[in-house]
Order: C-alpha cells, then sequence, then structure tokens
C-alpha cells in the first residue's frame, strides 16, 4: 500500500503541475500584471538588467575585436599597455555610446513634439521567430500602461502589451500580431501596416494593406508614419519606408515596408506616457 | 550539493537560451538548452524533479521575457514528460534515445509556439521555408545538444541524490 503511494507521487505532482500551468496560463492573458506575476518580474527585473548589461558588453568586445580600423588598432595597442586602465576605458566608452543615445532620444522628443514620457532600458527580449517582445526597466512606478506607443530616435518600435510595477512588455511593430494605422507622408493616404512573420529574407519586413483603391503612385522610398487614427500611436511617428510595391496582389497586401527601428540593437527607448512628467 | 548544481545548470541554460545565444548566433537557427536539459534530466531521473523544474523555470521565463505565460512553460512541461517516457526503459549509455526525444520536445515547441501565433492572429508568409529553414534545423541543434548535456547530468549531478526516489524492488 505504501510502495503505491510512493508510487504515485510522481504522477501526482506532474498533474499538480499541469494543473498550475494551466491556471497560470488561463489567467494570465497580458495587460496589467498580477500580484504573483508583478512580484516574480520585479524580483527577476534586475538579475535581468545584470544579464543584459554583461552580455552587451561581452557583445562590445567582440565587436571591438573585429573593428580594424587605424584607430582601433592604435586604440587596441594602447589598451593593452594600459591594460590597468583597460576597464575603466570601456565604462567611459559604454557612458559616452549611452550618453549619445540619450540626446538622440531627446532630440527626437523635441522634434516629434513629444512631452510627456520615461525612457527605459531594454533589459530582456524573447528568444525566436515568432513573438518580438522587449522587457524594459520602467514599470507602473513611473507611469507606464498597457497600450502606451514607444519609440526611438530612428521612429516607432513598439507598443506596451503587459505592465508590472517596475518593468513591462513591449510587443515590436514587426510582431505579427500587431497593426499600426499609417499614411504615406507624401500622399496623405491612410493605410494599415501590419507585422508579419517571414521565414525567408528580411525578418523585420511588415506589409502595407488597405490602401485605396484609386490611389497607385506609391512608390518605393514613401516615407510612412502613423496616421493617428484609432488614437493608440500619436500621429506623425515615423514607422518605415516602402521597399517594394506589389499590384494584384490577391492576399491584398499593398506594399512592403522596411521598418525604421533596428530591432536587434535597441538599448534605450521612450515610452510615450499619457500624462504626467517626463521621466 | 548536487540540487545546487542542477539549479545552476537551469540558470546556465536559461542564461544561453535566452542571452548568449542569441548574441553568438545572429542567425534564427538557435538549440534550445532548456529543452535538451529537461530531456535530459526525464530520461535519467524519470518525472520527478523534471517536471516541477519544466514548469518553474518556465512560468518564470515567460513571466521575464515572453508574451504569454505558457510559452516555454507548456513546451518545457512536455519535454519533461516526453525525457521522462523514457526513463529506465533503455540503455543507461545510449546517446540516441534523449537526443531523438530533444528534437522531438523542441519540433513540438515550435509547433506549440506556431499555433499561439496563429491563433493570436498572427500572419506567416511560408509555412513551408519556416519548417526548412528554421523548425527543423533547430530541433536537429537541440537535438545535438542533448548529447553532451546528457554526458554532463549523468556524470556530475546523479551520483546520489536523485537515485535515492528509485524503488529498485520493482
Amino acid at each position: 500500500m505504501r510502495r503505491n503511494a510512493a508510487n504515485k507521487k510522481p504522477l501526482i505532482i506532474t498533474a499538480a503541475a499541469a494543473a498550475l500551468l494551466l491556471l497560470l496560463v488561463l489567467l494570465g492573458r497580458g495587460g496589467r500584471a498580477g500580484f504573483v506575476e508583478n512580484a516574480a518580474g520585479t524580483v527577476l527585473a534586475p538579475i535581468q538588467k545584470a544579464a543584459s548589461a554583461v552580455t552587451g558588453a561581452v557583445g562590445g568586445f567582440f565587436r571591438n575585436l573585429f573593428n580594424t580600423t587605424d584607430a582601433d588598432i592604435e586604440n587596441a595597442k594602447l589598451k593593452s599597455e594600459l591594460a590597468l586602465k583597460n576597464r575603466s576605458l570601456m565604462e567611459l566608452e559604454e557612458l559616452k555610446k549611452e550618453n549619445e543615445r540619450l540626446r538622440a532620444l531627446l532630440d527626437f522628443s523635441s522634434s516629434a513634439g513629444i512631452e510627456s514620457f520615461v525612457t527605459a532600458r531594454v533589459i530582456g527580449r524573447s528568444p525566436g521567430v515568432y513573438f518580438r517582445v522587449f522587457t524594459l526597466d520602467a514599470g507602473r512606478a513611473k507611469g507606464v500602461d498597457v497600450n502606451m506607443p514607444v519609440v526611438c530616435p530612428e521612429g516607432l518600435v513598439g507598443i506596451v502589451t503587459e505592465v508590472g510595477s517596475g518593468w513591462c512588455k513591449v510587443t515590436a511593430v514587426a510582431d505579427s500580431s500587431v497593426s499600426v494605422p499609417v499614411m504615406v507622408e507624401r500622399t496623405r493616404d491612410t493605410c494599415i501596416a501590419r507585422g508579419v512573420l517571414n521565414a525567408s529574407g528580411d525578418q523585420n519586413r511588415m506589409e502595407l494593406h488597405y490602401l485605396p483603391a484609386d490611389r497607385s503612385d506609391l512608390v518605393p522610398g514613401d516615407a510612412l508614419i502613423t496616421s493617428g487614427i484609432g488614437g493608440v500611436y500619436p500621429k506623425g511617428l515615423r514607422l518605415g519606408v516602402v521597399t517594394e510595391v506589389m499590384t494584384g496582389e490577391k492576399s491584398g497586401v499593398n506594399a512592403y515596408i522596411a521598418p525604421s527601428a533596428d530591432f536587434a540593437h535597441l538599448e534605450e527607448l521612450m515610452i510615450i506616457t499619457r500624462g504626467g512628467e517626463n521621466g | 550539493m548536487r540540487r545546487a548544481l542542477l539549479a545552476l545548470c537551469v540558470v546556465f541554460a536559461a542564461l544561453l537560451d535566452y542571452f548568449i545565444l542569441p548574441l553568438i548566433l545572429p542567425a534564427r537557427i538557435l538549440p534550445d538548452i532548456m529543452i535538451a536539459l529537461l530531456v535530459s534530466l526525464g530520461v535519467l531521473t524519470g518525472l520527478l524533479p523534471a517536471v516541477p523544474i519544466a514548469v518553474g523555470a518556465g512560468v518564470l521565463l515567460d513571466i521575464a521575457f515572453n508574451r504569454f505565460i505558457g510559452m516555454s512553460a507548456i513546451p518545457y512541461f512536455f519535454a519533461s514528460l516526453i525525457g521522462a517516457a523514457f526513463y529506465s526503459r533503455f540503455y543507461a549509455d545510449n546517446p540516441i534515445i534523449p537526443s531523438a526525444a530533444a528534437a522531438a520536445a523542441a519540433f513540438l515547441k515550435e509547433l506549440i509556439l506556431l499555433a499561439a501565433l496563429l491563433l493570436s492572429g498572427g500572419k506567416v508568409n511560408g509555412v513551408f521555408a519556416l519548417f526548412a529553414l528554421h523548425v527543423l534545423p533547430a530541433s536537429l541543434l537541440t537535438g545535438a545538444a542533448c548529447i553532451p548535456i546528457r554526458i554532463l547530468l549523468k556524470k556530475n549531478l546523479l551520483r546520489s541524490s536523485f537515485r535515492l526516489d528509485i524503488d529498485y524492488t520493482r
């Protein structure tokens, strides 16, 4: 009898784990994080930040290693001679680059007329090809809420889809579940830009849909900006440029778009808040 | 001590999957080290502790990185079950079965994620190309990654602690 009970222990724990998992899946559907998710996310955020910083520094080291201009070679030689100062030099360089990125963000905010925003750092990103989600180190405590647009100096990056007290998750505009109301900057035609999972070719390529049928003067190179329709994305944020115009496409695709944002190299981002002061 | 080492292995697998491999392998073909680890653990120890570790690690990683809870946890749960299905049913040093099980679990994970994407309204351009260029190579890489991971687990983590749970009188 006791042996039977012992043999059933793994099955009972497995069933309990499956039930717990099912419960969490059914309860966790984005938006504002619940207590457990919020607490876990708050604990994990500093760990993510540290891991992100370490891997970023390692990546920067390898990028510098393969950069072979004269200045870099001389720099590398000097660094080898001044090994003790190497670390502080790298830190200074990182700070300088960060300063440049933040300055670009500030310039962008003033040129785009963004008055209320929160800056945040990317501390995690979902791996794989199916979903394009970033975790940022700003949350409800800084006034961040779901459906707030997120931008970088190059243009629109995505939208906040989940928020905890000190973190939030951003779904990129190139994610295949995201649609953005846009307009062609030159012709002012309104249409919808949609992310798509491209199995081959450019992973970031987006599609343009619902362009008015009587307007066929779209040309490669045309810039697309958010139209402001729907109220989620403010009008005038740059989304990308048309790379290829499709004619007679049965799938309803009018054109392909290259997004302005470089999703692989995002570090500091700006979350456009609806109220409050600049963060 | 060995349980601490196992926890370290889980953390290191998560670091590899979410930070290091995407950095050094910018191509979209990434092995899933966590799945390889969980399948190896399931094959070597059975349902316990593979299933609780799979669900716990999966939920935490989903909270930290993924769009929905379950995107990692469900594939990890099935990976540990697939591994445990072969527990004590094959010659202990056979590297092929855990490796094939890990590849199958990784393939299942890709199918689950693809289904989640389509159910959430996503669109895929070129499903066959996706399988040929991403799903199959990633699954095979996961299977290959399982071989050294299983050897590491067998040699370093399973000498005492988890074998106490095995009932040899059956």
